[in-house]
């Protein structure tokens, strides 16, 4: 797999430091940050019923515990993760007036949630407690003895760490706006545009192309798309909460999910408008044959329009569908698109010779059955083994030699049709207007297919349409609507949540060297007005890479600052007693 | 100092930390001398923690992210590659072996991929010895 990374640099560099916003108050917590508290830490030890307790000695390990200076609280449970056992910690914290805590057990990748939100009810923040795995980590895969003394190893380097704990911040900021800013021109704009107003919510529809040239945008998919187009914009026209902007671009895009500013350049001027989120729906489009080309040699797109006018003549069709793994940008629907029109032909003119040339029948789900149906209507099939030629002189020739019987094949045509090549011309300046990265085939690119799809690495900013990727007509449907339901989602929270494990700048130590605005996958830090790097804590997801990047250490992220993360190493070195 | 073998492993939340969490489940046993330090992303990674833990008695350091073109944070393991490579340059300028320090990628899914990289790392120890620091740290 080809890694593809965006590291921003020259006039995008450029373009994000210049702008000057207001320092955030109070945002230099994080300087003295090796500074002990002299909190006292409760340690609560879980038994797991037995699959920790099994393997741990888990009375030798509270006894380490207890021995450590730092801890003033041990306790050996059953399950702290229970009701039960999170009201008897809350007890202890109240009561023995701990002010941080460490749970021996579980990974904290499946229970750090309920213990950050027991520290909440406790009154504590949330951050101030750590999660010692000796589960998974030690007890599921150590022997006895082993794992006896690697617990204790494993509790004291983490209590060392949560002695360093600072207080995180966290927000909840409300939005100042509930409106959806759709942009794009295509099928899966109209239809992201129509689910969120369906759910109540404003829509904002920025159309770049204007939708007066509708017919135009969808004349290579399959009749009931165009059709699905109209309605779906007769419906958006007649609909209160969604105002449309035709022929317009989005030239200036920031803020943050929930308070976003966006400055359109309409036919009538520049307006200013603010949007809580924004669905980037765009639909690439094919490409234009080159004006030199043979007449007789035409795209998909085109013989699309060439049936659409219904005035087809031409009686010998061959079609070349190229390979999806082809570099060219092309469309995932080839073949489907190929025996869709081999169809509509077929309608038309049923004394059609139609002969589909592809070396890879990719017919997805239900296009399966387009494509028995076209056999039988005696559209003929070739997988071609080497290179298919096209004889120019005279009558149109193709020449392919068949991979199944071997035979040499000279197909006289009157037209030859070949799959569409797809661009999004303007991705770029899109891209860069809306911070998203685009990857080296020109679509924008979504930043977790698998876990959240639809959603970008700006967050708040939403992605459907052919121009996130090749798609079938299908699946930009499922797209735009996946799009807007994750815009829904987000619109409809009471707030923001912000903060937590967020990294914050000193600017004492800032030398202002931009590498962490540079470096940064969000562009969350900014320069501020007093020419220092800060980061701005609705956008940081709290990866650290500018922390650990950060020559000047003006850089430090909460739960994972440069002292508490020695401190924890140095202790799971020299730790465990004897 | 003892003269037990001690590894530290920075793991990934996302990638290493969680396959460590799944041999875990599913009893895929290692070498209990690895000590496992959670990051966010491994990209969080500066030389430092690594020549540190090497000051204070490692006998080898690894730094496990998630697989390439698969970053939870799009590029934070390619920064965490560029740290380790530079780890490695200082460690032998002072004489020490730049294989006691390693970037390794791990997916989520890949329970056995965690314990092998221990295997890995215990086997190069094995062959090297005991940090040379060892000597001079009390």
């Amino acid at each position: 797999m080809t890694p593809e990374v965006h590291l921003r640099k020259g006039d995008e560099l450029i373009s994000l430091v210049t702008s000057t916003r207001p320092a955030r108050p109070g945002s230099r917590r994080l300087r003295s940050v090796a500074e002990d508290k002299g909190d006292r830490i409760g340690v609560f030890i879980c038994r797991c019923g037995g699959a920790v307790s099994r393997t741990v000695d888990v009375d030798s390990v509270a006894a380490h515990a207890a021995s450590l200076n730092s801890v003033a609280f041990v306790k050996v449970m059953e399950f702290p993760c229970s009701a039960g056992g999170r009201a008897e910690i809350l007890e202890d914290i109240r009561e023995k007036n701990l002010g941080r805590f460490v749970v021996a057990g579980c990974s904290p990748r499946t229970h750090e949630k309920i213990f950050r939100a027991l520290a909440a009810k406790a009154g504590l923040n949330q951050s101030m407690f750590e999660i010692a795995n000796i589960r998974e980590q030690c007890a599921f895969v150590h022997v006895p003895s082993e794992a006896t003394a690697k617990a204790k190893v494993l509790i004291e380097s983490t209590a060392s760490k949560c002695n360093l704990l600072l207080p995180a911040p966290y927000e909840q900021i409300p939005l100042s706006s509930r409106k959806a800013l759709v942009v794009g021109s295509g099928l899966s704009a109209v239809v992201a545009a129509s689910h969120v107003s369906d759910q109540g919510f404003g829509v904002i529809l920025v159309d770049p192309r204007g939708t007066s040239n509708e017919g135009e945008a969808n004349s290579i998919k399959a009749g009931e798309s165009v059709e699905l187009f109209d309605k779906t914009l007769q419906r958006l026209k007649s609909n209160p909460l969604v105002r449309m902007l035709s022929g317009s671009k989005v030239i200036e895009f920031e803020g943050h999910p929930g308070d976003f500013r966006a400055l359109i350049q309409t036919p009538d001027g520049e307006e200013d408008i603010r949007c809580g989120a924004a669905i980037l729906a765009f639909d690439a489009s094919p490409t234009h044959a080159a004006e030199d080309r043979d007449r007789r040699e035409i795209t998909q797109a085109e013989f699309g329009s060439l049936l659409g006018s219904r005035v087809v003549k031409m009686e010998n069709i061959v079609m070349i569908v190229s390979d999806n793994s082809s570099e060219e940008t092309v469309g995932r629907g080839n073949y489907v698109d190929a025996v869709a029109s081999s169809l509509r032909l077929k309608e038309l003119l049923p004394s059609a010779d139609v002969t589909i040339i592809g070396s890879e029948a990719r017919m997805y789900g239900l296009h399966e059955l387009d494509h028995i149906r076209a056999q039988e209507r005696g559209v003929r099939f070739i997988r071609p083994k080497g290179e298919v030629d096209i004889k120019h002189e005279g009558g149109l020739r193709v020449l392919v030699t068949d991979a199944s019987s071997d035979a040499a094949l000279s197909l006289p045509a009157d037209l030859v049709v070949r799959s569409d090549v797809l661009r999004f011309e303007d991705a770029k300046k899109v891209a860069s207007v809306f911070k998203i990265p685009i990857n080296a085939r020109g679509f924008f690119v979504e930043s977790e297919v698998r876990l959240e799809p639809g959603s970008t690495l700006n967050r708040g900013v939403f992605l459907c349409g052919s121009a996130a990727g090749p798609r079938l007509v299908s699946e930009e449907l499922l797209g735009a609507s996946t799009a807007a339901s994750q815009a829904v989602s987000l619109l409809a929270s009471p707030f923001i949540e912000a903060g937590g494990t967020v990294a914050e700048v000193d600017p004492e130590k800032c030398s202002v060297c931009l590498n962490c605005i540079r470096i940064c996958p969000y562009t969350a830090p900014f320069i501020n007005e007093e020419s220092k790097a800060e980061i701005d804590i609705q956008t940081c997801q709290g990866c650290g890479i500018c922390v650990g990047i950060c020559p000047s250490k003006a850089i430090q992220m909460y739960g994972y600052t440069d002292a508490q993360l020695f401190s924890q190493a140095s202790a799971s070195l020299r730790g465990g007693g004897t | 100092m003892s003269d037990r073998m001690r590894i530290v492993g920075f793991c990934c939340s996302h990638g290493a930390y969680s396959s460590a969490d799944l041999a875990g489940v599913m009893r895929i046993s290692y070498s209990p001398s690895v000590m496992i330090i959670r990051v966010p992303c491994a990209g969080r990674i500066d030389v430092l923690h690594i020549l540190r833990a090497f000051r204070d008695g490692a006998d080898a350091v690894f730094v496990a992210g998630c697989l390439e073109g698969n970053c939870h944070f799009e590029y934070g393991n390619f920064e965490a590659r560029k740290m380790v490579e530079h780890a490695k340059r200082l460690l032998s300028d002072i004489g020490i072996e730049a294989e006691r320090v390693e970037m390794f990628n791990v997916a989520s899914n890949q329970a056995w991929r965690f314990p092998e990289i221990v295997g890995e790392m215990v086997s190069r120890v094995d062959k090297l010895g005991l940090s040379p620091l060892k000597k001079v740290i009390k």
